[in-house]
């Protein structure tokens, strides 16, 4: 596992790489760059105090490709949820992402009867487990179910067509909110007119009896 | 009989619901009127407290090491200006009116009677809409224009 | 005894009617002699609705079936403590429980501002009677629980035996739920009726939000506190293995839930700084609107959900009352629009106040995506005219992220300063927490972790549990040095004095509890077998051997039980008694399970049925890892809120100062 977790982490550090090595890691010819290619300055770089700002954003920028690759690292690193897809589909693998048509309202794993007292989990049961003697994969047998009870027999909508939108619309949502959040700290962070108050000296008898009244909210 | 009770019941709650109403013991004048929940004084003193809870804070977090010193500075003068400001208007608010409480049921009175009476208090200076009629404005401390 | 509960319905509805005219014409006039007639009705509401309550009670306790509602909800052999909840297991019965809290509600706010916020409370009576009005008008014509049964040729029928409760609700947990979940939903209503009430006297600034400070953390809590025990009773009775399905009516808990989380944490901004004044009213409006439309999602009957209770009319009553509340909220803070500027502006990007901003950014688009998901079946039946589901998976995906983020955000906004925090504070505050969640992060990593979901839920656990430890630690070490107290008094004292805070830091304490909790759903592991005496089945690192299977048979229900003794990694733990049980009035069956719970996970075995062929019992088992967390999240976070409820230094201060002008205008009242 680790071994593999690095080598993938190398194979994501050739996207940071120069263009040319990326076209010559296309064509199949061994790798040679230095690792964090784009974190070492260009020759004439820091050296002059006047280009500090610049090997300051240089800095910035390879700190901002560091973090894209540890962000990314995650997905490498971690078996995601969507493993399941992949690995052979199981009764009970599929019977979570199907529902259950007596009734109940719940996930095929979930129904509360017995397969025995169910005409739905007998039926469905029993076309999974034929689909999977056939050696179809998941998406293959939700298909099928789809096509054979409708796609109500799915557990969450299908990712096309209309159904894409019940989807799309929570992260829509959340981006419209985060614009507008981020329009309203702008907003508020630069208001029109209304100039920040010059600090004024305040009146020490006023202070005294500020003083005076701070002093009831002391334990 | 369970009817009968339920009636008897409700009837007795006519009556005293119906009782403010038809009692004429308190219609004299500014007892049946609504009496304010907010007077001046105490919405510059919450406003006040809110403050010094405020520079408790930043006094407090800047000591346990979460502000940084120039922050806590500014910060710190700004909450005392702003204190300062509410603190005299309240004075201000006093020394018009020294009997503070008969004043503030002729103003709700007064209030009560113009309806718009909030809009005009609005302080042309800062802005800040004064929820009852002042002489100083709550936010800045600007005189206001007086009205009869 | 029908009669006299009918009564006190029309009753209440007439006083509720005449209340909410009454309370907008006093507020209207400002009338002191009409706005005290006003509330005087709130309280004869209160009285003819408990009437209409404890006539229904007397129905069922004395076993009387001539009413349709105690008939198919009751039995004689129903024990008696499953008989009280009877008043809330169906339809009818829970729209009275509903009213009646409501009226309960009403009753305490006008107690507790005889002397006080004289201005607000025409109104805010007038829009508690105006719900008032609704509840008892639905519950009167669409939903009566006091119409009688009768025979086709209309003589009066009365069936030798009732219906019987439902099974799954004679359970403990089930008794207190729903006063819990609807103490939270009717709580609503009051903040909401301030805030109207703020709206109509253009009493805009803080005052109203002081007012209702409480009335909301305590239908929050309660909500809350009844989602937890939702879970529970969930998890212990429909034996699936989990507490929480993403069912229709689940969500319809959770929306009101998050919508006031956002008001609660947002009105600090506003009580500090006097900033987002509109969005507050907004959030109150929001929250109240959830609430109802959650019961009216769930009562409706238009989407399908384990819960579903029978479908009935009251769906367009429902529909109107919701459009109503819409037009009038929207109009009336358009209306105010102008008025609700804000007094401060943004000092610093980087701010308490932009944090408190994302985490209403995050809780409201989970808001959006749960009410997504709960109404899309009926969009797309609308726009595809086909039925789709939309069951866990579909929340897993869409919540899970957002929650993380939440909880990020509940341990990074309390580091951040309010107005500005400079970089360097920054890097200051976060180094602590962020060193100790990355130890925590590669710990488990190398423990063998791989599930992402679960790592960064334990990650920034263990982030936000570091951030919330060291505030109380910082704090009491800063006190102690200029108290000179000793170390634990310093802590006290810290709390105490800002019980909101602080209080709120053990709500997030116990949040975080809950995603340790939620983390273990990566884990579980399950097995199945058919058996009977003597039979093995392995599941993970435990051992189970049916030792017996017996049946039985009370007066309420008959049973079949089955012994399973446990070995785990070869030690006994005893055994456990998994029962199916079979109730004889409804002629329904329902799973018991059993349950050996530790903090580090659950074994929870059920007898899902018996096998007709062979009689041999369907044993399923669960190991669930963390579970018990999710229990204890729930009281912390309740301990929590009770702490927030205590009145801090500031609190004492400003109730004193609210008392004293009106000490001279006692209200006269009884």
């Amino acid at each position: 596992m680790a071994v593999r977790a690095i080598w993938r982490s190398n194979k994501l550090r050739r996207h940071s790489g120069s263009d040319a090595a990326w076209k010559a890691g296309g064509q199949g010819r061994p790798l040679q760059l230095p690792a964090f290619e784009t974190a070492v300055p260009p020759a004439n770089g820091a050296q002059h105090p006047q280009d500090l700002f610049h090997a300051r954003a240089k800095a910035v920028e390879a700190w901002f490709a560091v973090c894209l690759v540890v962000a990314s690292a995650p997905g490498r690193l971690f078996s995601g949820h969507d493993a399941g897809l992949r690995a052979r589909p199981s009764l009970e693998s599929v019977g979570d992402k199907v529902y259950c048509l007596c009734g109940c309202v719940t996930t095929l794993n979930r129904c509360p009867h017995l397969p025995s007292e169910c005409w739905s989990r007998r039926q469905t049961e029993e076309a999974i487990r034929t689909d999977i003697a056939q050696g179809k994969d998941e998406a293959a047998i939700l298909q099928d179910l789809m096509q054979r009870y409708g796609v109500q027999v799915l557990a969450a909508p299908p990712v096309k067509g209309f159904d894409l939108a019940a989807w799309l619309l929570p992260g829509f949502g959340l981006v419209i909110g985060l614009i507008l959040v981020v329009w309203v700290v702008r907003r508020w962070h630069h208001p029109a007119g209304r100039p920040p108050e010059p600090p004024v000296a305040v009146d020490p008898k006023l202070m005294m009896a500020i003083e005076e009244e701070m002093k009831t909210l002391e334990d | 009989m369970p009817v009968v009770i339920a009636l008897l019941i409700t009837a007795s709650l006519l009556v005293f619901v119906a009782y403010p109403l038809l009692a004429g013991e308190e219609a004299s004048a500014h007892l049946s009127t609504l009496p304010v929940d907010v007077t001046p004084q105490v919405d510059l003193k919450n406003r006040r407290l809110v403050l010094y809870e405020n520079m408790r804070d930043l006094e407090f977090e800047y000591q346990a090491g979460k502000i940084a010193q120039e922050d806590y500075e500014a910060l710190r003068e700004e909450y005392t200006a702003h204190a300062a400001r509410l603190m005299a208007a309240s004075q201000g608010l006093l020394r018009t009116s020294p009997e503070d409480a008969l004043i503030e049921q002729e103003v709700a009175r007064r209030r009560n009677r113009r309806r718009q009476a909030t809009t005009d208090y609005v302080c042309p200076k800062c802005g800040y809409e004064n929820p009852l009629p002042v002489k100083f404005c709550g936010e800045c401390g600007q005189k206001l224009k007086s009205r009869s | 005894m029908n009669q006299l509960g009918s009564i006190g319905l029309i009753a209440g509805f007439a006083f509720a009617l005449y209340g909410s005219v009454a309370g907008a014409v006093g507020g209207k006039l400002r009338s002191l002699r009409v706005t005290r007639s006003a509330e005087r009705a709130v309280l004869a509401f209160t009285v003819m609705i408990t009437v209409a309550v404890a006539a229904l009670e007397y129905l069922i306790l004395t076993d009387d079936f001539h009413g349709a509602y105690v008939a198919s909800h009751s039995n004689r052999d129903l024990p008696l403590y499953y008989k009280i909840p009877v008043l809330w297991a169906g339809q009818e019965g829970s729209l009275l429980f509903w009213t009646w809290l409501l009226s309960l509600y009403s009753a305490l706010v006008v107690w507790l501002n005889r002397k006080k916020n004289r201005q607000l409370m025409p109104y805010v009576v007038a829009v508690l009677m105006g719900t008032g009005v609704f509840f008892s008008l639905v519950t009167l014509l669409a939903a009566n629980p006091f119409s009688e049964l009768s025979l086709a040729n209309g003589a009066a029928f009365r069936p030798p035996d009732g219906n019987g409760l439902n099974p799954a609700l004679q359970y403990p947990s089930m008794v207190i739920h729903p006063p819990m979940l609807y103490l939270g939903y009717v709580g609503m209503v009051v903040p909401y009726a301030f805030a109207m009430a703020a709206l109509l006297t253009r009493q805009l600034g803080d005052h109203w939000i002081r007012a209702t400070r409480r009335w909301t953390i305590v239908p929050w809590m309660f909500l809350g506190f009844g989602i937890c025990l939702g879970g529970h009773w969930a998890y212990d009775v429909l034996g699936w293995g989990g507490y929480w399905a993403w069912d229709p009516v689940e969500n319809a808990s959770l929306l009101p839930w998050l919508a006031g989380t956002a008001f609660l944490h947002s009105v600090l901004v506003q009580e500090k700084r006097g900033m987002l004044k509109v969005w507050n009213i907004a959030l109150v409006m929001t929250t109240f609107f959830l609430s109802i439309f959650g019961t009216f999602l769930t009562r409706s009957g238009i989407v399908s959900s384990v819960h579903a209770f029978a479908q009935s009319s009251i769906g367009p009553y429902f529909a109107i009352f919701l459009a109503i509340i819409v037009f009038f909220s929207l109009t009336l803070l358009f209306l105010r629009l102008d008025a609700l500027k804000s007094e401060n502006r943004l000092d610093s990007v980087i701010s308490r106040e932009s944090g408190f901003l994302f985490n209403n950014w995050v809780l409201m688009a989970a808001v959006f995506a749960v009410l997504w998901g709960t109404v899309f079946p009926i969009i797309s039946k609308a726009v595809e005219n086909q039925t789709v589901t939309v069951g866990a998976s579909f929340y897993n995906k869409t919540t899970v992220p957002m929650g993380l983020l939440l909880l990020f955000l509940t341990g990074a906004g309390p580091l951040l300063a309010w107005r500005k925090t400079s970089f360097q504070s920054l890097k200051r505050n976060f180094a602590v927490p962020l060193a100790a969640a990355g130890v925590v992060g590669i710990t488990l990593f190398f423990a063998g972790i791989r599930n992402l979901y679960a790592w960064m839920s334990l990650f920034l656990s263990a982030f936000v549990a570091t951030c919330v430890l060291s505030e109380f630690y910082r704090g009491a070490r800063t006190r102690q040095k200029f108290c000179r107290e000793s170390f634990i008094w310093a802590l006290y004292n810290l709390t105490m004095r800002n019980t909101r805070r602080y209080g709120g830091y053990i709500v997030h304490l116990g949040l975080v509890l809950l995603f340790v909790g939620f983390s273990g759903l990566a884990f579980k592991s399950e097995g199945k077998a058919l058996m009977q005496e003597g039979d093995l089945l392995r599941v993970k690192n435990y051992l189970l051997r049916c030792e017996s299977l017996t049946s039985g048979d009370t007066p309420n229900y008959t049973y079949l039980r089955a012994s399973l003794s446990v070995l785990k990694d070869g030690r006994a733990l005893g055994t456990v008694e998994p029962e199916r049980r079979f109730y004889k009035a409804s002629q329904q069956p329902i799973t018991h399970v059993a349950l050996r719970s530790s903090l580090a996970e659950d074994l929870y075995t059920v007898l899902a049925g018996q096998d007709p062929e062979s009689g041999k019992a369907v044993i399923q088992v669960f190991v669930n890892p963390l579970v018990a967390w999710v229990w204890l999240g729930g009281i912390v976070m309740l301990l929590g809120t009770l702490l927030v409820l205590v009145p801090s230094r500031v609190d004492r201060e400003m109730d004193l100062l609210q008392a004293q002008p009106q000490a001279a205008e006692e209200t006269q009242w009884l």
